[in-house]
């Protein structure tokens, strides 16, 4: 019986979790290690933030799932990887500090036969002096809704802010990203658009003055460098997409922005022009840089080898090719395909958890040489379809030996759709529906701008809208494992 | 060496990317072929996708010299104003269009060295918005609102210069007949409410009120019917037209379940308040 160990219960861990159990059955062993109690559809976290969902609506247990599943389930947090396993014993194994289960702070060795790395990322909120509490956490001056709880708290300081508009007086809101080298700008998006729709129900819009604040160098870049789509029948750029829409609904934008500190109600930011400046809020929402967990790594005879199957940022070193190259010489087969670890072949990542070869946008520094420019998103449909290639993999060598294909699904072949919201309502509500084929350029491949146009289009609207509503319906209808879950797709 | 100017309707000025290797020994010949093309044209600024060189380059002839911009992004913005311009694009058409009077951009040289620049000049500022829109995969129409984008469009067809692809979303479409005759018969159904209130303080008769609940009686399947007709010929428009965000499904059904939803609200509306056999 070969034991699979998945660490991360996110949606690329997940989803390689259930994969690979619904694969494997009862011959193999699924061991699924997260921190977290319940399973969290991110993306809606964006209505809880703006008091449209409760977070009950965004999460469910894991654990009953799990349980259901035949997956063993350790509520605890990955300390530590032994690829070689450790003196007297090759068995590789990963060290984990319980968070749950009634045995929190207990530690305990793991063995696996094939390891998932699918922790997602560390909220680097410390990154930016201010925009943390100096322990990890989100600081006091702004709020988040990168978790469940973040958004929760969001929305309990949002609704102070309307109320305080009502009573007449003028609210500044700054929505965006705390650092240079963010990515995410899709979520505090479709954030600082809900927040503008909330504001125009609860009559209150008058009363805002609501601005954007991004590491981006044009509107639109969204972390894939922008993307041509095809729009009531002709070609346009998300720039001009995203400008429209600003415009639209009267929202001022800063971009090109690093914020280099957040005190109360003002933050402060360089440009890549190099020039700084500072900006006053009542209620500003940043997404934060990401970072690997740190997850540390030890050889047989315990000598520290993190950095040899981690990259600097803390993400897992897979099959990309990570050779230091000026921009002009990036390629998309620099792009991982089957996620494995050089190093250790039984040990693979998913979801944020590989470390990207390089950017997708274009890199940008200011004269100062402080690096602004956004990091490549991963979001839940590449997420997803990786943690299935992976589970693929991994139960292919389980079944058929090391000399198994392994699957591939690299993120410059692969197309992901996104539905971001504008504002929910069954009948008013609006979103911007884009594909973007491939993810990452290929400009050998589609010279010029790099994507297939025909695949690659945007749609805005109330259809768009319902797509984000019943998608939120579907996936989590999928993640608890319901009656046809194989059959929705990632 | 002079090339050919991309002039409305090619929707190749749509496909623009930035330059990423400055070592290509054809970045210097491009640059020199747009100088070359503005002479040729008496042009004071061009974008290299006018020439059909899909980069994000842009060249401004200002006081004798030539100001090259690469990759050029606008990160501060001041003062709106309504600009007259022309560009070549759109040939013998002046448009106005909202600016920022003041820009602050980055961009590259030749060599691939970032600049920063501060614009006050208005002419400049103006001029280097509406090349940049173009590196965008947009034009200025981008940035005028749609009636006038359309006056525009059909000036430019007075000039015999219309765009021939059939899979272009038209502007008007046959579908948008149906849903306003449909919704002026909501509109009476609505008003064929207040009846009562009507009846009873001008007298009317009970004759008067069955020909009112008689229309409700007519145009409540009407609203369904020409919600069928609307879906059926929509779904051959939809074919007709690949890209068109009217045609998406999704807003088809919208379009039909408010309606109908709305119509029969009043259907029910009218059977228990105009209907001279009604319960109330």
């Amino acid at each position: 019986m070969a034991r699979v160990v998945v660490m991360g219960g996110g949606v690329a861990g997940h989803t390689a979790a259930t994969f690979a159990k619904e694969w494997l059955g009862d011959a193999h062993e699924v061991v699924v290690v997260t921190p977290n109690s319940n399973w969290n559809w991110i993306p809606s976290n964006i209505w809880v933030g703006v008091g449209q969902m409760k977070k009950e609506d965004v999460v469910f247990p894991l654990a009953p799932v799990y349980q259901k599943a035949g997956i063993d389930y350790r509520q605890a947090k990955a300390v530590s990887i032994h690829p070689e396993g450790k003196e007297g014993n090759d068995k590789p194994y990963i060290t984990i500090e319980y968070t749950g289960q009634g045995k929190e702070g207990q530690t305990e060795e793991i063995t696996y036969d094939y390891l998932i790395n699918a922790t997602g990322p560390k909220l680097n909120f410390d990154a930016t002096p201010g925009l943390g509490d100096g322990n990890g956490n989100i600081g006091p001056h702004t709020v988040s809704v990168c978790t469940a709880d973040h958004a929760v708290h969001a929305n309990g300081e949002l609704r102070k802010i309307f109320e305080k508009a009502r009573q007449g007086q003028k609210q500044k809101i700054v929505i965006g990203t705390g650092h240079g080298m963010c990515t995410c700008q899709g979520a505090a998006f479709e954030y600082i658009f809900n927040i503008e729709f909330e504001a125009q129900k609860a009559g209150v819009r008058d009363m805002l003055d609501i601005r954007w604040l991004s590491n981006e160098s044009f509107l639109g870049d969204f972390g894939i460098g922008g993307l041509h789509i095809k729009r009531g029948g002709y070609a346009a750029s998300s720039k001009i997409f995203a400008e429209s829409l600003y415009v639209e609904r009267g929202i001022d934008w800063t971009i090109g922005a690093h914020v280099s500190k957040v005190e109360e109600g003002k933050l402060h930011y360089e440009q890549l022009d190099g020039t700084e400046g500072e900006m006053e809020f009542d209620f500003a929402m940043l997404i934060p840089p990401f970072a690997g967990v740190g997850l540390k790594a030890y050889d047989k005879k315990g000598e520290d080898i993190t950095s040899k199957i981690f990259a600097p940022n803390g993400f897992l070193k897979v099959d990309a090719d990570y050779t230091a190259k000026p921009y002009e010489e990036w390629k998309a087969s620099d792009w991982p395909r089957t996620y494995q670890n050089p190093d250790y072949k039984n040990i693979f990542a998913a979801g944020i958890a590989f470390a990207p070869p390089h950017l997708i946008s274009k890199p940008m520094k200011s004269p100062k040489g402080t690096p602004i420019n956004p990091t490549p998103p991963r979001t839940g449909m590449p997420s997803g379809i990786i943690g299935k290639a992976v589970a693929h993999s991994v139960c292919d060598l389980i079944r058929e030996g090391s000399g198994a294909k392994l699957h591939e699904a690299s993120m410059a072949e692969m197309g992901a759709a996104c539905v971001a919201s504008a504002g929910k309502s069954l009948t008013n509500g609006i979103a911007a529906a884009l594909t973007v084929y491939p993810v990452v350029p290929d400009f050998e491949k589609y010279p010029g701008i790099g994507r297939d146009l025909d695949y690659t289009f945007g749609e805005i609207g109330l259809a768009g809208h319902w797509i984000k509503h019943i998608l939120h319906h579907l996936f989590i209808y999928k993640a608890k494992l319901n009656p046809g879950w194989t059959l929705i797709p990632e | 060496m002079v090339k050919e100017l991309v002039i409305y309707p090619d929707d190749r000025i749509l496909s623009c990317t930035d330059v990423r290797d400055f070592k290509d020994e054809s970045l210097p010949r491009l640059l020199q072929d747009m100088k070359d093309t503005m002479e040729a044209n008496s042009l004071e600024a061009l974008a290299a996708i006018q020439i059909a060189h899909p980069f994000n380059i842009v060249i401004i002839k200002k006081d004798g010299e030539y100001l090259e911009f690469i990759n050029p992004r606008i990160l501060k913005k001041e003062g709106i104003i309504e600009n007259k311009e022309k560009t070549a694009y759109y040939p013998d058409i002046e448009l106005t269009v909202p600016r920022y009077e003041k820009i602050s951009i980055i961009y590259e040289d030749r060599e691939g060295n970032q600049h920063s620049m501060k614009i006050e000049d208005r002419w400049l500022s103006t001029t280097l918005q509406r090349k940049i829109d173009y590196l965008f995969g947009g034009t200025p129409l981008d940035k005028v609102n749609k009636d006038y984008r359309e006056q525009v469009l059909e000036a430019l067809a007075g000039k015999g210069l219309v765009p021939q692809s059939l899979d272009v979303c038209p502007t008007f479409s046959r579908k948008d007949y149906i849903t306003s005759f449909t919704d002026k018969i909501l509109f009476f159904m609505g008003l064929s409410l207040i009846t009562p209130i009507f009846a009873k303080f001008f007298h009317w008769t009970t004759t008067t009120i069955s020909k009112i609940y008689t229309f409700d009686k007519i145009a409540f399947p009407s609203v369904i019917v020409l919600m069928i007709i609307y879906f059926i010929y929509a779904q051959y428009e939809a074919k007709k037209y690949k890209q068109c965000s009217s045609c998406q499904i999704g807003n088809q059904i919208g379009i039909i379940v408010k309606r109908v939803a709305v119509a029969l609200a009043f259907a029910v509306g009218a059977w228990l308040w105009v209907n001279p056999q009604g319960l109330l």
